[in-house]
């Protein structure tokens, strides 16, 4: 059972290959995944995916660091345990 | 207590009535019949809320579950989800309402453009992103490494 949700996360993604695959046609599928990969960051390593700028990127960079700064704000009240224990 | 596995029953009763409303609804067939009863934002966003309901059960009943230790804790552990969830919110901020006809559902799928895929080179964002991974080493305890 250890780990299960991380091994049920990983079965449900290639669950939603598979079944993308049949919804869309195998042909249609490579067609539109030849510059995607499953793990992040295999495209870039392997030289099909380039990272691109537009700027509703910047937007979503604030969004990622607003969402990481309210968890670590909100993680004391709520969760009643201080994220940064070594303090 | 007596019986099979004394103190266990609520947290195998969530874990299987988690992955059972993951599973289940999202059965191809299922979920067709699904979408035509209600609609595929209808459907959509009971999907979500059934999924955090219950999840939020899990992690409760998880914490009432018996104390097993799986490993030595040490200090340095409690700073792994601080590592990790940078990663997971970026994930999660590049991958919402991002264009992915590869992934579990999305919209304007007639814009996304495979030469140039974007955060959609990572096909599935938002199973990766979740923000959970991360705090597997801290909770030093076996109820909670079951869950993450």
């Amino acid at each position: 059972m250890f780990g299960s949700l991380g091994a049920f996360s990983l079965l449900g993604m290639l669950a939603i290959d598979t079944r993308n695959q049949r919804r869309l046609g195998t042909a249609k599928w490579n067609y539109l995944s030849r510059n995607t990969s499953l793990v992040p960051l295999v495209g870039l390593a392997g030289g099909r995916w380039r990272p691109s700028f537009n700027p509703g990127y910047l937007v979503r960079l604030i969004f990622a660091t607003s969402l990481y700064i309210g968890f670590l704000a909100l993680h004391q009240p709520i969760i009643g345990v201080s994220p940064f224990p070594l303090f | 207590m007596t019986g099979f596995l004394p103190g266990w029953h609520e947290l195998i009763f969530a874990f299987a009535t988690f992955f059972l409303s993951h599973i289940l609804p999202a059965r191809p067939t299922v979920r067709e019949w699904l979408i035509r009863l209600a609609g595929k934002n209808c459907y959509l966003w009971a999907y979500a809320a059934l999924s955090i309901l219950l999840f939020g059960w899990l992690i409760v009943a998880a914490d009432r579950a018996p104390y097993i230790a799986l490993w030595q804790f040490s200090p340095w552990q409690t700073w792994m989800p601080n590592v990790a969830m940078p990663f997971a919110c970026l994930l999660l901020a590049f991958g919402i309402a991002t264009p992915n006809p590869l992934s579990i559902a999305s919209h304007n799928d007639e814009t996304f453009d495979p030469e140039s895929p974007g955060i959609a080179g990572v096909r599935d964002t938002q199973c990766y992103g979740r923000p959970r991974f991360g705090h597997l080493p801290m909770l030093c305890r076996m109820v909670t490494s079951l869950i993450y």
